[in-house]
């Protein structure tokens, strides 16, 4: 296996659920290169691939199709946002979670829509008729979470080479 | 208390030393292995220079050791933190000066 699709497939099995653009962008490789390491990594069966919502991510083997949906959902700022203080908070209702997260109540809708799809989540009613959203599987999707939550150490690199970009502009970044 | 130290510093004057440096040595070391895993990432000459610095300071932190226990000669000593103060800011400095204007087109 090469060098280039080593690092591929490692850092897909360290980012389970990564999406194209993120992987493309933190191994800092060419669209075509990584298009072509996944495929053949694919090939290979080495790793399984999700689509959902326009967005395609990848897994290493070892989750069912429920967690690869619901790791993928957790990759997206907004609808991991819902997930968290629906974890906090059982069955909050639209009003709250577009409160809480500062976000327009068409954007809480979409996102609820899609978790309701992939069936990490399910609409429930109150007797004044407002939606609430209830996990279907509270504790597994909590399991899920620490399991995608970026380590101290990633975050830590992150932010290091976002405050290195930043001072040395695009010199930091052009090889 | 540190059978081992050089002569110049006094027991506690050492164990102060000695907690000083290790604090110093387990930061530079850790900022520097974030710098080489950001220069792995990049690859760029900014990154380069930048984790170079980083990397010195941690062999200032060891030369501060190597001082204590009595391995180098005050006078090595001072060259070398004194050298190493020039050379962390020469590489940010070329760093900055490579980095120049932005040249956003359009």
């Amino acid at each position: 296996m090469s060098d280039v699709r080593r690092t591929v497939h490692g850092h897909i099995e360290s980012h389970p659920g990564v999406h194209f653009n993120e992987l493309v962008r933190d191994l800092d490789i060419a669209t075509g290169q990584a298009q072509y390491h996944l495929r053949r990594l694919r090939r290979a069966g080495r790793l399984d691939v999700v689509e959902l919502r326009d967005r395609t991510h990848y897994f290493p083997q070892g989750y069912d199709s429920w967690e690869q949906r619901t790791i993928a959902l957790l990759r997206r700022e907004t609808a991991r946002g819902i997930i968290v203080v629906a974890l906090e908070d059982p069955e909050p209702s639209a009003a709250e979670l577009a409160g809480e997260l500062d976000v327009a109540r068409s954007t809480i809708s979409w996102h609820v829509s899609t978790l309701v799809e992939a069936d990490v989540a399910e609409k429930c009613y109150d007797r004044h008729g407002r939606s609430h959203v209830k996990l279907t599987r509270p504790e597994e999707t909590r399991r899920l979470l620490d399991e995608v939550a970026p380590s101290l150490s990633d975050r830590l690199v992150d932010r290091f080479t976002r405050l290195i970009d930043d001072t040395f502009g695009e010199s930091a970044t052009r090889r | 208390m540190f059978p081992l130290v050089a002569d110049w510093v006094s027991g506690t004057e050492a164990s102060m030393l000695v907690v000083v440096l290790v604090l110093a040595t387990l930061g530079t070391a850790t900022l520097f292995l974030i710098g080489l895993v950001g220069y792995r990432r990049r690859r760029t000459r900014v990154y380069f220079l930048v984790t170079i610095a980083l990397g010195v300071l941690v062999c200032r932190s060891l030369v501060g050791f190597g001082t204590l226990l009595g391995f180098v000669p005050m006078p090595v000593h001072h060259l070398v933190e004194h050298g190493s103060d020039f050379a962390v800011a020469t590489l940010v400095l070329y760093a900055l000066y490579r980095s120049g204007p932005p040249s956003r087109p359009g």
